[in-house]
């Protein structure tokens, strides 16, 4: 047999053959029985440096009976199988991407709350603060109400309005405000 | 140091994927692949040789009927080697208690002493033939040139990956994987009629 093919053998014993050769490989070795047995001798090797024992290892026809046997056993057929996997895989890296945020959400959380309180002066001096005057105080939302906000922002970005394409389509949202209006 | 490769990962998915798409014969490809490192492991608590074989083969029927379910979450070589432990512990509670319930049976002191138990059912002749292999090999690798000797050793002792095998002896991969093939090679040839 050649030394090329028997080299592949020692490189795939550790692991160190692209899959598309180990694969071809192992078709090789489905129908070379000398093949198969130097790969079996070579595994002999290996455990005997690192245990220093012999070891065993299967049958010259274990690989037939076990065949054998799967024939009798339904077959597989999971046509998605490849696309599960992937999803499976963004699934778990999404649920790592949440758990990150709500690391981050939980400690923002709890340094929001543990920020000392304001002070005593402080609050003496918004006392202070006449009655008229607070009654009049206004906040944001006061003084720009959502709503207001909202239709700023439609109005804003209202470009088929203003560049007179409104033909036929309109979204929900603008034509509600307009009909408002 | 890696102890399984991302390529032999691959290669296992791929086989998985076709198994799971019909192609049984791509099956056969990971019992080729795994079948003596998993006869090995088998061996390491049934400690039977012959019944170990039967055991690894249930344990590659056992996975294949799992192996519609298998997602791989795990490395399909880490799946597999849990189901054959599984298997193998199953198997040894099972002599266990076909012991258990012949000593029962025949309800005979003499008989009970001389049951075969658990520990380890090595034939003389078997460990004869197992030290034989070991001092046939360490000859075999003490007469090997130095530059094959340390590759095959920091490979097989160190578990080092061809890479970092050839940054250690400087020298290119190629190298390193023809060093540690000759080595084998050498090996082999004086290991050969004693497995034969």
């Amino acid at each position: 047999m050649h030394d090329d093919l028997m080299q592949k053998l020692s490189q795939f014993l550790d692991d160190e053959l692209p899959p598309p050769e180990a694969s071809s490989l192992l078709q090789k070795m489905r129908n070379h029985a000398e093949l198969a047995d130097t790969l079996r001798r070579y595994q002999v090797i290996s455990h005997a440096l690192k245990n220093e024992e012999a070891s065993v290892s299967a049958r010259p026809d274990f690989v037939a009976s076990v065949s054998s046997r799967i024939q009798q056993e339904p077959t597989y057929l999971i046509p998605n199988a490849a696309r599960h996997r992937v999803r499976h895989r963004r699934f778990a890296r999404s649920h790592k991407i949440a758990a990150v945020a709500a690391s981050v959400a939980v400690i923002a959380f709890v340094a929001h709350t543990q920020r000392p309180e304001p002070t005593g002066k402080v609050q003496v001096a918004s006392a202070k603060v006449p009655a008229a005057q607070a009654a009049s105080a206004k906040t944001p939302q006061d003084l720009y109400p959502v709503n207001q906000q909202i239709n700023d922002y439609l109005q804003a970005h209202s470009s088929i309005y203003t560049n007179g394409q409104a033909d036929e389509f309109q979204p929900y949202a603008q034509v509600t405000h307009y009909s408002q209006k | 140091m890696k102890s399984h490769s991302r390529a032999s990962e691959q290669l296992d998915e791929d086989l998985v994927l076709r198994v799971q798409q019909g192609d049984k014969s791509a099956y056969d490809l990971l019992v080729i692949k795994y079948q003596h490192k998993i006869v090995q492991l088998v061996n390491r608590y049934v400690k039977d040789p012959s019944e170990a074989q039967d055991v690894a083969q249930e344990a590659f029927i056992k996975a294949y009927r799992a192996l519609g379910s298998f997602r791989g979450e795990s490395a399909f070589y880490t799946w597999l080697y849990r189901i054959a432990i599984n298997t193998a512990k199953n198997y040894l509670m099972s002599r266990s208690r076909r012991n258990v319930d012949m000593q029962v049976d025949v309800q005979d002191a003499e008989v009970y002493e001389n049951l075969p138990q658990l520990q380890g059912q090595e034939t003389p002749e078997r460990e004869l033939l197992s030290r034989e292999i070991v001092e046939t090999i360490k000859t075999a690798i003490a007469k090997l040139p130095e530059e094959m000797r340390i590759a095959i050793m920091l490979r097989e002792f160190e578990g080092m990956s061809y890479e970092e095998i050839a940054q250690a002896m400087d020298c290119p991969v190629g190298t390193v994987r023809s060093r540690i093939f000759r080595a084998r090679e050498a090996i082999d040839n004086k290991l050969n009629p004693l497995l034969d």
